[in-house]
């Protein structure tokens, strides 16, 4: 029978402040890399713009339709880029205001009239004009949207579980995020209203496997009364360890799948996907059961110090599930 | 207990069952080649559109067509919050009776918050057509034209306005240079020999040589003994808006007239392409309240000419009897969103309140312009802010990519679930492929949409729904380990694996809830098929496997499980 991890028993818990370390470091990276960016790169769904995708019968060289585009008026500023196939390519265009309806059928005519081009024949598969008023009211609501979403979790785990459980999974499940868009940062990706979408998957996710680690926390808290805190938590994690790897590593093939096949649009979806999966994993292990560690030392800590630590109440007894 | 697994089978049963009864049309509709289908269309209608009715249906993204979302315009004039619901809200109805009119199949018009519309066309092959029947305002007015003297003094009016202006109005593009010798030819003239001849209460004519002079940039066409068509070279037409758009230049115009463009420009003699400006009365003499209908077909006398027959209801005809009796041997314009289309000459009265408007480029243009104007004109202009097309061809690539993307997927996650759980992984594997039939026949049966991100979403509830099995067959080899008997590790990892199940799953469904809330088309659809994946995914993973091992610890000698 095959068996991975079985009566696993590492001391996660003990590399916990590493692990914390880690994160830290990660996170205070993607804030780097997204400062020095000068913020985060927005497709045109957020800062309005034009787009087209061309599908050329042959493959097609980007640094030549970067020439033919550079030589025509109004479009030199225009981006070409490779989009999944070789004989594909999207080119995007920040419009003057008032002019985003016809900027697609422009760039087409006069990509057809240009010499370079009269021996390729194109067809234009794809354009999207999105006004600079729509794409800034579409970033508020994606803002809020995963905010929404936050909050919503945040409430059922303290009901279902307990409030300092919610507050554990959130904080791991904010710590994914922000890592997924540092990625996307670090990379030079563009973050499109897909991307968003992928990020509230990952939301969705990332907190599926806090959960079965957490589940299994208050279960065994209820099995192992005696034992100290972290043992408990430790326990909990090594016991759902064969599960966490092999769910992640399910999805994470089916994602694989859908990156390098899924063709262009779906290609940035999975990427979110797959980064979130990754590190959402991580985060089940390494950040949400340790944060449920440290809660529960500080609370003790700070009960040594105050008189109600005076009372002969145990610390441990005050884990009810 | 062999009664309660009974009910289980049936439940199960009945599921397949509804599952594959919605399928069916699905599998049938889609893998039906091209021709049996346009066969099929062709000789019985009805069952065509019940089949593709309970089909699964693509998305924009999937069958390829055009997203626009339209907004009020209200950089004319503003709107009050009452005037600007019914704006919109009469602006639905108008759009959605022109897109009725022009025959898309199943578009979708609705209104989203309070002054927005979003239309979604399928299948549109031709976009500019489509745009322009969506977002035409499809005004029409019967404007008279202002004729000799009065033009001469009002292009005056702007050649003053122009001398007066610090700065040289510059052309919006790099149109040519105004080319003020060239252009004489037996049937046009420029204006200073108009002048010249006309000779009367002529101003003396400015040296030509002022760049941006208004007068140097037209060319006249008699038709009349005092009348004549002002023609602007095509070039030239770009300066010449700038021109009529700036208030300095037009600041000693009569407001009582306005300048307007003809629909068409014609090629002259001298090979030179030439558009016509019109001076009109601003003050309509009808507007198109007074059409009842209006059909598109082509002209008695020259059969390829497409044309537009007006019939006026019974008010406007009489009022079109009065205003062609009071101004014969005037032009009238009629005037299609500040555009003119037509300037006859009245000859007589006209009674029977027929008109025709000519000047199309296309049938299809005339039965576009039609539509519009049978449908009515839009209470205000609508501006398009959002507009996504996506071609056939590309929607197909899509499928193709993803269906291939997901067979993948399932097959590595199948033999996975084999190699690691043997006989319980093919038991999670049939309950995998009957969770995929249980989605997409949910899809069909609620009407749902399926798009690009769904595919997605459906792939990766492949990777997703095993973990609910992971999760029960983890715990039941752990109460064996135990040493719990078979039918008690069974039990009690069912027992315990569905709590963490749920929990999980419910925080999924909320993050599927917000998506759905937030996002637009084909997000929406990621998040539809996310949560009926998270539901059907407990049934098929939790409740359909039970069923099938609780079916087999029956037998006496289930003493081994292989998982």
């Amino acid at each position: 029978m095959l068996r991975l991890f079985k009566n696993a028993n590492y001391p996660f818990m003990r590399w916990r402040r590493a692990a914390f370390a880690i994160s830290s470091i990660a996170i205070l990276a993607a804030g780097a890399s997204i400062a020095m960016r000068g913020g985060l790169r927005y497709s045109i769904d957020f800062t309005g713009g034009t787009l087209i995708q061309l599908d050329f019968e042959q493959p097609v060289e980007v640094g030549m339709l970067r020439g033919v585009l550079a030589s025509l008026p109004g479009l030199a500023s225009s981006e070409v880029q490779r989009f999944g196939d070789p004989s594909d390519v999207v080119i995007r265009a920040q419009v003057p205001p008032g002019e985003e309806e016809d900027f697609g059928r422009r760039i087409e005519a006069q990509l057809r009239q240009s010499p370079e081009l009269q021996d390729r024949s194109f067809t234009v598969v794809r354009t999207e004009a999105v006004g600079p008023k729509i794409g800034a009211e579409l970033k508020g609501q994606s803002a809020r949207a995963i905010l929404y979403a936050l909050i919503l979790i945040l409430i059922y785990i303290a009901i279902r579980f307990e409030p300092k459980f919610g507050v554990a999974a959130v904080i791991a499940t904010v710590h994914d995020v922000i890592l997924s868009i540092g990625a996307f940062s670090l990379i030079d990706k563009e973050i499109s209203l897909v991307v968003v979408a992928g990020f509230l998957t990952i939301i969705g996710y990332s907190l599926n496997d806090t959960i079965v680690v957490f589940d299994r926390i208050r279960e065994d808290l209820r099995s192992m009364r005696r034992e100290p805190y972290e043992t408990v938590v430790n326990t909990a994690v090594n016991q759902t360890l064969s599960r966490t790897v092999i769910t992640s590593g399910t999805t994470l093939s089916v994602v694989l799948f859908l990156f390098f096949m899924g063709g262009g649009v779906i290609h940035d979806f999975a990427f979110a996907l797959l980064i979130g999966i990754i590190i959402g994993t991580y985060s089940s292990i390494f950040v949400g059961a340790p944060l449920l560690v440290e809660w529960k030392r500080w609370i003790e800590d700070r009960g040594d110090t105050t008189p109600a630590s005076k009372t002969k109440k145990k610390p441990q007894t005050a884990s009810r599930a | 207990m062999r009664h309660r697994l009974k009910i289980r089978w049936a439940i199960v049963g009945v599921a397949v069952l509804a599952g594959l009864w919605y399928l069916w049309p699905t599998v049938r509709f889609y893998s039906m080649p091209t021709q049996e289908r346009q066969t099929l269309e062709q000789d019985d209608p009805s069952g065509f559109e019940r089949l593709k009715g309970s089909a699964v249906k693509l998305g924009l993204d999937l069958q390829g067509g055009m997203h626009l979302v339209l907004e009020l315009d209200d950089t004319e004039r503003a709107f009050t919050g009452d005037e600007r619901r019914d704006a919109v809200d009469r602006a639905l109805e108008i759009i959605r009776n022109r897109v009725d009119q022009f025959g898309v199949s199943e578009p979708l018009i609705q209104k989203i918050g309070d002054d927005r519309i979003i239309v979604e066309l399928p299948g549109i092959q031709d976009e500019t057509r489509a745009k322009d029947l969506v977002q035409r305002t499809a005004f029409l007015e019967f404007q008279l034209i202002a004729e000799g003297a009065l033009v001469t003094d009002q292009i005056r009016a702007v050649d003053r306005g122009l001398a007066g202006r610090d700065t040289d109005i510059e052309p919006s593009t790099e149109a040519a240079v105004p080319d003020t010798t060239a252009g004489e030819s037996e049937d046009t003239q420029t204006l200073e020999e108009f002048f010249d001849q006309d000779g009367s209460d002529a101003v003396p004519v400015q040296d030509g040589t002022d760049d941006g002079r208004f007068s140097t940039l037209m060319q006249t066409e008699q038709i009349g003994a005092d009348k004549f068509n002002l023609l602007v070279e095509e070039n030239d037409v770009p300066t010449v808006r700038v021109i009529l758009a700036d208030s300095i230049a037009m600041a000693a115009v009569d407001d009582r007239y306005e300048w307007l463009w003809s629909g068409q420009s014609r090629t002259f003699a001298d090979g030179r392409t030439y558009r016509t400006l019109f001076l009109v009365v601003v003050e309509p003499e009808m507007t198109g309240e007074a059409i009842a209908t209006a059909s598109a077909g082509f002209d008695p006398q020259f059969v390829s000419q497409p044309i537009v027959t007006l019939a006026m209801t019974g008010e406007g005809a009489s009022t079109f009897g009065d205003v062609t009796g009071r101004h014969v041997n005037e032009r009238l314009g009629i005037v299609l969103d500040n555009v003119v289309r037509m300037a006859p000459n009245i000859r007589q009265r006209i009674s029977g309140g027929r008109a025709q408007i000519e000047g199309f480029d296309s049938i299809e243009e005339a039965r576009d312009i039609a539509i519009v104007l049978r449908a009515g004109a839009l209470p205000a202009p609508l501006v398009i802010i959002e507009e996504r097309t996506v071609g056939p061809s590309l929607g197909a690539d899509s499928i193709e990519r993803g269906r291939r993307a997901g067979l993948l997927g399932l097959v590595v996650v199948a033999l996975f679930m084999i190699a690691y759980y043997r006989v319980s992984g093919l038991v999670a594997n049939l309950a995998l492929v009957f969770n995929i039939v249980l989605i997409l026949a949910a899809l069909a049966a609620f009407g749902a949409t399926l798009t690009l991100p769904g595919i997605a979403g459906l792939i990766l509830t492949v990777g997703m729904a095993v973990d609910a099995n992971v999760l029960v067959f983890e715990r039941i080899r752990e109460e064996l380990d135990l040493g719990k008997s078979v039918r008690a590790a069974i039990d009690a990892g069912y027992d315990r694996a569905l709590v963490t199940i749920l929990d999980a799953q419910i925080t999924t469904l909320i993050a599927a809830a917000v998506l759905f809330q937030f996002g637009t088309g084909p997000i929406k659809g990621f998040a539809v098929v996310l949560s009926i994946g998270i539901l059907s995914s407990i049934f098929t993973a939790v409740f359909v496997t039970r069923t099938v091992f609780e079916t087999w610890t029956q037998r006496a000698t289930a003493s081994r499980l292989s998982i």
